[in-house]
């Protein structure tokens, strides 16, 4: 049996995982507590203890959690950490939650966020409330706890700069706020344009968003009808798909028009008259109309 | 040349462009497989893609992941992955090991379906060996959007591994008689681990 120091040196040297065994390891290496909810979505627990060295995994299992926390610290591979977890998970997260031990309580939220549960979540920790926001369907009772303006700003700017997937839950969680007044669209213009313009088309959930959003607040229809598109006949013969992908989304800014409250002021007229000349140049244009 | 002639050639080669028949790791200015894999999202987004088949002699617990990153994006969607479940390195027989794949794909799969993120999420385990993948949207009365992918989906666009759209309704036709094979010769993940556990 080896003692503690004895293991922080087999793990740094990667001498505590069996050669030639596989598991899962998760992609997210610079954020470690999207890296703990993976292990545990993507069941990491069963392939971890499998290539943990035997020996390894019997003095391990005889530690302290704070010292199984130490050697999870220094464990590139993801397999104590997947193991730790799994123990933590058993164990309850409320004593880990508020852990002075930062890995402990990185554990403790990913836990919390796995299994939904809002209330063990530190909600005065925004990055941790966003990976909430981003890994989970928000029931109604729960939307009051995403309502803070500071959250809003730093979520809805992560969105949009951050290179990841916008999984239908997490518009659905947007369109769940706008709708219970938890984020009034108003405050958030740049948000909803630089959505629009991000996203190459607007379908299913997006198109229900915007709908929300403009019914709530129907001057972003304005906002909407400016944004940056490639409908003009020089890209229609010069780059046929990214007119055709624009015309789609201005025809879907057309059917916002008609959403109670779009007053007809002198940027909507102008849309007005954009929209009637753009059927007018593409009339015999199926692929367009 | 003239500065038209040359727009005239570079117009020539973006209107052959496709982004999905291509090696993309060879492509100038390629940034990354998230880029890559963003095209076939936004391909099956863009014709609203209801009804999707996966089919891939390779699944592993992470392959999950990639799936909801590729199709996540709408909702009402009924995903069904055709998969022998080979291992990476050992195994084509039905082996302990399979199984216990199976048990960890079911698990992520069933809070996948708790949590209403798809519409239906099927997983069939072929009784008989195959190689190819693709993606393939089988909703009525598209177009069927069809995606050769020459590499699994635990090495999607890696290692130099290229997407072939395919056109020809003739090989459709032949995919949807593999995929109805598949089904009748196949067994859903509960099935098979209840058989070979």
């Amino acid at each position: 049996m080896k003692n503690f120091e004895e293991m922080q040196v087999d793990v740094e040297a990667g001498r505590h995982v069996k050669p030639g065994s596989e598991f899962y390891m998760p992609p997210n290496e610079n954020d470690r507590v999207s890296a703990f909810i993976d292990l545990i979505k993507y069941r990491a627990f069963a392939s971890a203890t499998r290539a943990l060295d035997d020996q390894f995994l019997h003095d391990f299992n005889l530690l302290s959690v704070e010292q199984r926390a130490v050697l999870a610290g220094l464990d590139k591979l993801y397999l104590i950490p997947a193991a730790l977890i799994a123990d933590l998970a058993i164990k309850g997260v409320k004593q880990w939650i508020s852990s002075p031990i930062t890995i402990l309580n990185e554990m403790a939220s990913a836990i919390a966020i796995s299994n939904g549960d809002i209330n063990s979540v530190d909600k005065s920790d925004k990055s941790i409330l966003y990976r909430y926001f981003v890994n989970s369907k928000i029931e109604s009772k729960d939307a009051p706890s995403f309502s803070n303006e500071e959250f809003l700003q730093y979520t809805l700017n992560r969105l949009l700069t951050e290179e990841r997937v916008i999984f239908t839950w997490i518009v659905q969680n947007l369109i769940l706020l706008v709708e219970h007044a938890h984020m009034d669209p108003c405050l958030h213009c740049e948000f909803f344009i630089g959505l629009f313009e991000k996203s190459n088309y607007i379908q299913g959930e997006l198109g229900v968003l915007f709908k929300v959003a403009i019914s709530k607040t129907p001057s972003l229809f304005e906002t909407l009808a400016n944004a940056r598109l490639s409908i003009d006949p020089f890209t229609k013969q010069t780059n046929f798909s990214l007119w055709l992908q624009d015309s789609a989304k201005f025809k879907y800014i057309a059917t916002l028009r008609t959403i109670a409250g779009v007053v007809e002021t002198d940027q909507v007229k102008k849309f007005d008259k954009k929209f009637e000349l753009f059927n007018e140049m593409n009339k015999f244009d199926r692929g367009a109309l | 040349m003239s500065k038209w002639n040359q727009r005239r050639i570079s117009i020539d080669i973006e209107s052959d462009y496709d982004p999905l028949t291509s090696i993309p790791m060879l492509e100038a200015g390629y940034i990354d497989e998230v880029k890559a894999r963003q095209r076939i999202t936004a391909a099956f987004d863009t014709q609203n893609c209801k009804n999707i088949t996966i089919i891939d002699p390779y699944l592993l617990e992470r392959d999950v992941k990639t799936i909801l990153e590729l199709f996540a994006t709408q909702s009402e969607r009924n995903i069904t992955v055709i998969t022998f479940l080979n291992k990476l390195k050992d195994g084509d027989a039905k082996s302990s090991d399979k199984v216990t794949t199976a048990t960890i794909v079911k698990n992520i799969v069933d809070d996948l379906t708790k949590k209403g993120i798809f519409t239906s999420f099927e997983v069939i385990v072929t009784s008989f060996e195959f190689h190819d993948r693709f993606f393939f949207c089988t909703d009525e009365g598209k177009d069927g959007l069809l995606v050769s992918s020459g590499g699994s989906l635990s090495m999607f666009l890696t290692k130099y591994s290229g997407l072939v759209r395919i056109t020809n309704r003739t090989f459709r036709r032949t995919l949807l008689q593999f995929i109805e094979h598949a089904k009748e010769n196949g067994k859903l993940l509960s099935d098979y681990i209840v058989e070979w556990s």
